[in-house]
């Protein structure tokens, strides 16, 4: 059984301009242990898709579909049962380092409040006071152990700075270790390194993908550079306005295209190469009016009129899952 | 470098004063550009590349003018532009505009397409309303925007087609030169390769000149001539673009290379190829930076003479320096100027 297997996704918002699907019709399997990457442009729907596993989506949200987590459908669970699985079993990694922490407060501050707080509902003002007067010792090990995994050099040091004193790349570390303190199964990180700078990004990715070999972690990896899920993931998933385009290993994803919006999307980018850069035609559609059927349709230079009826179903195509009328399937 | 330049800097440096207490008492500097020379050849694009905080944007907004330089001077068309005061300025000024990062926050959302785009005409005093109207309009079909965007406001419009209006902005006083400061990095890939294409047709169309200020190596070696490769402050590597990635020389340069997440098999391969990684480390402060070289605290091959001097410019060929002790032990010791 995969760790966590969503099933037939519908994500909508119900706004002034009408009624917007931001997601329709996805389905991916998370194996234990595993790293896939959501890969989209923005307003792809990739976001929406992790908010909606940790139930964080606004109150104008309709979300249809299943997302089950360990035999848990975590859409239908009740608010105490995800209290406790949110920032113990399943934990986040924002994608602005320097926004997610409070300026006032020092490491050791946020991360006992981390730890102390997790699963725990309605905490009152002298519950919590008590709370932090009995902070047992283990617990300092516990931060330690998790900023020595996260290879912060000095945490002892760390754990006494204010957010201000830290680099950016040493935030990021910092809000790694509070997201591996619990022993996760699942790990969601929202572009958690497109603030940072290219070598840093580098050590960063490097880092989580140890972490995850070396903990049996699984992690779901939101990012709009194909470049970044080629390191992190083991298999990519490809979003475009909403619907899924392909789903497969990384690098076959990415060598070897089958989608045409993967494909574009791959001769968009500019390489060392040298191969020139060739822009997919058109713009992303408007979610009021999304164009029926697949919805690149109408940015596809292989469309065909059945594209433009119907959405494809998934078609496995040697080891990956498409959608597109191309690779066959039955109407 | 060959040909004749638009633009030359020499020594170019912009300190930043850091100052404290009740009288403001400068207590030191941020050295966010520190003694760059470059020359740009006409009708060339000039990359600068670097990393957030090596100076790169400083180095930008001294060039067109928005920040006085500290030292240095700025030479376009041969003639010194570095202090030039009132009409004189402006008058220069119109030759040389600039292409901001974001057009969400370089297009004021209080002002319609039309009057964004005429606004460097209105300051500049030329034209009547009517005949600055019908040049807005020639701009906008150039940038491939329709006469309907004129009376709308920036929100109403894509981030695509607002970068557009940022070129519209940027073109319209007929300047020879355009500094894009990392002018596709915040549109979606998919819109980057159109906005690039634009701009590259219209640098023939108009004879343009571009200085291009990215992160983006990939960018750099797509569209670029030349490329500079920049790093706390200082120019470390200068090369024609094929040589700067056929013969990377500084081991800067050679870990930006290796830090590039590959998008397929070939850039895998390159990347392995010229790339060198170095260890866990970051930028050094721009207020104190460290004695010499001032990559040698991260630099996996400092020796002794990295920590003390400064390097100078070696010569590794024709137009290709690199600014290391490295370099010059390889190469025997060309030195340059």
């Amino acid at each position: 059984m995969p760790l966590l297997s969503v099933r037939d996704l519908h994500i909508g918002y119900k706004t002034f301009k009408g009624y917007l699907s931001v997601v329709e019709g996805v389905s991916f399997d998370l194996e234990k242990g595993e790293s896939l990457a959501l890969v989209g442009e923005s307003g792809s729907g990739k976001t929406s898709i992790v908010k909606a596993i940790l139930r964080a989506l606004p109150g104008n949200a309709v979300v249809k579909g299943s997302i089950v987590f360990e035999g848990l459908d975590l859409l239908q669970a009740s608010r105490e049962t995800l209290l406790k699985l949110k920032g113990t079993k399943i934990t986040y990694i924002p994608q602005e380092p320097l926004s997610a922490l409070n300026q006032l407060f020092t490491i050791e501050e946020h991360f006992v409040d981390r730890l102390i707080l997790s699963g725990k509902l309605d905490v009152g003002l002298l519950e919590y006071l008590r709370m932090r007067r009995r902070i047992p010792p283990s617990l300092r090990e516990v931060m330690i152990k998790a900023l020595e995994e996260a290879r912060i050099g000095e945490p002892e040091r760390v754990l006494a700075s204010y957010p201000f004193q830290l680099s950016g790349g040493m935030i990021q570390r910092v809000l790694i270790a509070m997201a591996i303190a619990t022993r996760p199964s699942l790990l969601l990180a929202d572009e958690p390194t497109t603030a940072l700078d290219v070598i840093t990004q580098r050590d960063i990715l490097q880092l989580l993908r140890d972490l995850q070999r070396g903990m049996g972690m699984s992690i779901l990896y939101v990012t709009h550079d194909l470049g970044v899920a080629r390191i992190v993931a083991d298999r990519i998933l490809v979003l475009y306005a909403g619907q899924q385009a392909e789903l497969g290993p990384a690098e076959k994803v990415l060598d070897d295209p089958l989608h045409p919006y993967t494909e574009g999307l791959v001769r968009a980018i500019p390489k060392l190469s040298g191969e020139k850069m060739r822009p997919i035609p058109g713009s992303l559609p408007d979610y009021t009016q999304p164009p029926r059927g697949c919805r690149f349709h109408p940015r596809c230079p292989r469309a065909m009129e059945k594209c433009r009826r119907e959405a494809p179903p998934p078609v496995e195509v040697g080891g990956r899952i498409v959608r597109c009328w191309l690779y066959g399937g039955e109407s | 470098m060959p040909g004749d330049a638009i633009l030359e800097v020499k020594g170019l440096k912009k300190y930043f004063p850091i100052t404290a207490g009740v009288f403001n008492r400068v207590v030191g500097y941020v050295k966010a550009v520190d003694g760059v020379s470059f020359s740009v050849p006409r009708e060339s694009i000039y990359a600068i590349v670097g990393e957030t905080g090596c100076g790169k944007s400083t180095l930008a907004r001294v060039i067109v003018g928005i920040y006085e330089p500290t030292e240095g001077s700025i030479l376009f068309e041969g003639r010194d532009i570095t202090r030039l005061r009132g009409r004189e300025r402006r008058e220069i000024r119109r030759h040389i505009s600039m292409v901001f990062q974001d057009p969400t926050s370089s297009l004021n959302p209080r002002h319609r397409i039309v009057d964004i785009v005429t606004a460097p005409l209105r300051v500049l005093g030329i034209g009547s309303k009517g005949e600055r109207v019908k040049r807005a309009i020639e701009m906008l079909r150039m940038v491939e925007l329709g006469e309907d965007v004129l009376y709308k406001y920036p929100y109403e419009l894509s981030g695509g087609q607002r970068q557009r209006v940022a070129i519209a902005r940027a073109l319209v006083t007929e300047p020879k030169l355009v500094v894009l400061d990392e002018p596709t990095s915040s549109l979606d890939v998919s819109v980057q390769a159109k906005i690039v294409e634009l701009l590259l047709d219209l640098k023939r169309r108009l004879s343009l000149t571009y200085i291009l200020i990215t992160h983006n190596l990939g960018l750099a070696k797509n569209i670029a001539d030349y490329v500079s490769v920049m790093y706390a402050g200082k120019i470390v590597e200068t090369a024609p673009v094929e040589e700067l990635f056929t013969r990377p020389m500084h081991p800067y340069t050679r870990a930006l290379i290796a830090a590039i997440p590959p998008i397929d098999r070939r850039e895998e391969e390159i990347i392995r190829k010229y790339g060198i990684r170095i260890g866990r480390g970051e930028p050094p402060s721009l207020t104190n930076p460290p004695p010499g070289c001032r990559f040698h605290p991260r630099c996996p091959f400092a020796v002794d003479e990295c920590r003390a001097k400064e390097p100078p410019a070696y010569i590794v060929s024709e137009n290709h320096y690199s600014w290391c002790w490295i370099t010059g032990k390889t190469l025997e010791g060309i030195t340059a100027r």
